[in-house]
């Protein structure tokens, strides 16, 4: 699978097809997403936004392989992920796809390095090649400083960098970016979306993020508002003031 | 935990089987020698008339076995109940018999405390066991008689002098036993014959080859005899080995049990704390197969160094008991003895191994239950 699709020349890298959730909540049943069309080009640097409960995470989720959709289906590079089981989506996801999460999601027992080495250990790279590849995305986040250090040594924009450095590593075509700035303060907000858009510009990544901060969302090339799991369109409803 | 009941295994497998070889030492040593030449009625008690069990040619067994150079000793035996007395009292006792010269080598286990032990030289001195001695206050020196009927059914006794108080390993031997040199009971039973051959060799483990090789030689030079091994005789031996056995396995499975719950729980809250750090490799692209592995790697390493520091542990703890010289009464032993606590291979590896496997199952189900845990829930607890 992940042969047929490193060659693979495609516009739209995710595109998500009529993609429903729905979670069973003891007795009762909750529709998170319902509907969604969403696509993804090449290189964009595009944000989903929407109030608290609006799906946005659940979106990510799904658009990220982590979760399955209750029905529609997500195509990333053009093939169904539909069919795909569960060691297959764990190997496109080892291979095609980068995370950065709200609360960073070191692994606290490793140094910076070994943090951002281990995605290349899944795709069973040499200990060398691991360990240069490792060293050079951290430089490009600008932590040359702190390869040694533990997750709880370093600052909270710190850690972000190494989450950042730990998704661009292995070169994936995207990154998906849950709500990325939401535990930072302003001024290291700022300084991750500026690190967020460099890369997508000089790398040619394509960058997914979520937020419901309007500044945040202005750096966006295009943003998907969701609205009780329903994609907002402005023409068809009317304008909605993002928080 | 593991470490604990590894040392403990260790600890008590070697105790028991110091326990367990020392009686076996004293059971062949004192009773049944390694080999028993008998006839075949002898064993099979089918013949009414003891007379019928003797085996009148025995020297030319013993000298073809003296030709043996795996065999200590080889000597004639009788064993008889006769009523023993000493002043006005008098108690059914049984007598054995020994050759004082061909099987000296055996004196040392009969642990004379009082005396000396039997000589050829003085064929009217007896041998009292601890216990019956006791019960007749028979004292060294003391004159007693030893009244039987011979193989014809007359009735004969003799008077002898008490050389010496003796007190094995196994009290109910002691309580009961007068040794008595083979030629004076041959006399006192009017007859030139014995029931037994017994055959003391050089080393235990010879017990098979040597019988082996005596069969065929034994259907030539008598062929009415049948010829056994200790352990065929050894009835209290394979009863005290057997329940030590069960009752090591037991207590063996107890205490797996134990860490097998034990490592199952520590394992089961260290997934529980690290909920999101599977979720964040499972995120990564870990397979569901190698987060199993990770985790029973975790247990194999946790089991191996519980393992090493248990076995350590018990060595030293072993050691450490041995120096002390604690005294302990073993049941149906007519003396304290020193707890012994041998350092047996065999048991640091069965600790060993089996402590390995039970972390490593133990780790399985909640390792099964990480791998299968939903990513995106594992991804909300914090890190």
């Amino acid at each position: 699978m992940i042969v047929q699709l490193k060659d693979r020349v495609c516009e739209n890298i995710v595109q998500a097809v009529d993609v429903g959730r729905k979670y069973s909540l003891g007795l009762c049943e909750h529709q998170a997403l319902l509907g969604v069309n969403f696509n993804l080009k090449k290189n964009d640097f595009a944000a989903i936004a929407g109030p608290s409960g609006s799906g946005k995470s659940t979106l990510l989720n799904i658009l990220g392989c982590l979760e399955r959709p209750s029905n529609g289906d997500v195509l990333i590079e053009g093939i169904s992920t539909q069919k795909f089981n569960t060691f297959e989506l764990a190997e496109f996801r080892a291979h095609r796809l980068g995370f950065i999460f709200q609360t960073f999601n070191l692994i606290p027992t490793l140094s910076a390095l070994e943090n951002v080495e281990y995605p290349l250990l899944l795709l069973k790279l040499k200990a060398k090649d691991r360990r240069l590849q490792a060293e050079e995305a951290l430089v490009k986040v600008g932590l040359e400083k702190f390869l040694k250090s533990r997750p709880n040594e370093m600052s909270g924009g710190q850690r972000q960098r190494v989450a950042i450095a730990r998704a661009i590593v292995k070169k994936p075509v995207l990154i998906l970016a849950d709500e990325p700035t939401a535990n930072l303060d302003q001024k290291t907000a700022r300084e991750i979306l500026d690190l967020m858009q460099r890369l997508n510009v000089e790398d040619g990544i394509s960058v997914l993020f979520s937020s419901h901060d309007g500044e945040v969302l202005k750096r966006a090339s295009s943003v998907t508002y969701l609205v009780d799991g329903q994609v907002w369109n402005p023409k068809e409803r009317g304008n909605l003031l993002v928080a | 935990m593991i470490a604990s009941a590894v040392a403990c295994i260790i600890l008590f497998e070697g105790f028991t089987f110091n326990m367990v070889e020392g009686l076996r030492e004293t059971t062949i040593e004192t009773q049944t020698g390694h080999l028993q030449i008998a006839s075949q009625s002898f064993w099979e008690k089918k013949k009414l008339r003891p007379k019928d069990n003797l085996i009148p040619n025995y020297t030319k067994i013993l000298a073809e076995l003296n030709r043996d150079k795996r065999i200590k000793y080889a000597a004639g035996r009788l064993e008889f109940f006769g009523l023993l007395s000493h002043g006005d009292e008098s108690i059914s006792t049984r007598v054995t018999t020994v050759d004082p010269f061909k099987e000296r080598s055996r004196n040392k286990y009969f642990n004379f405390r009082k005396g000396r032990e039997l000589s050829h030289k003085r064929p009217f001195e007896v041998a009292v066991g601890s216990g019956l001695a006791k019960k007749l206050s028979i004292e060294t020196g003391s004159q007693v008689t030893v009244l039987t009927h011979t193989y014809d059914g007359i009735v004969n006794a003799m008077d002898f002098k008490v050389s010496g108080i003796f007190q094995t390993d196994i009290a109910e031997f002691d309580d009961n036993t007068l040794l008595m040199p083979l030629k004076t009971a041959q006399r006192l039973l009017d007859t030139k014959a014995v029931e037994q051959i017994v055959i003391g060799l050089n080393s235990s483990r010879d017990t098979k080859s040597v019988m082996e090789s005596m069969a065929p030689k034994l259907s030539s030079l008598a062929p009415e005899t049948d010829i056994k091994t200790w352990f065929q005789l050894a009835t209290l031996y394979k009863q005290v080995s057997m329940f030590n056995s069960v009752q090591n396995t037991i207590i063996q499975m107890i205490l797996m049990t134990l860490v097998l719950l034990s490592i199952a729980n520590t394992v089961g809250m260290s997934i529980m704390e690290r909920t999101g750090e599977i979720g964040t490799l499972r995120a990564l692209g870990e397979q569901r197969a190698s987060v199993v592995v990770q985790f029973l790697f975790e247990g194999f390493v946790l089991g191996t160094t519980g393992v090493l520091i248990g076995t350590l542990g018990g060595i030293g703890f072993a050691h450490f008991f041995n120096s002390l010289n604690i005294p302990i009464v073993f049941p149906g032993a007519s003396s304290p003895i020193f707890i012994k606590i041998a350092v047996l291979f065999s048991a640091m590896a069965k600790a060993g191994i089996s402590g390995i496997v039970i972390t490593v199952l133990a780790a399985l189900l909640p390792a099964y239950r990480s791998a299968k845990m939903n990513i995106v829930q594992a991804l909300r607890h914090n890190i």
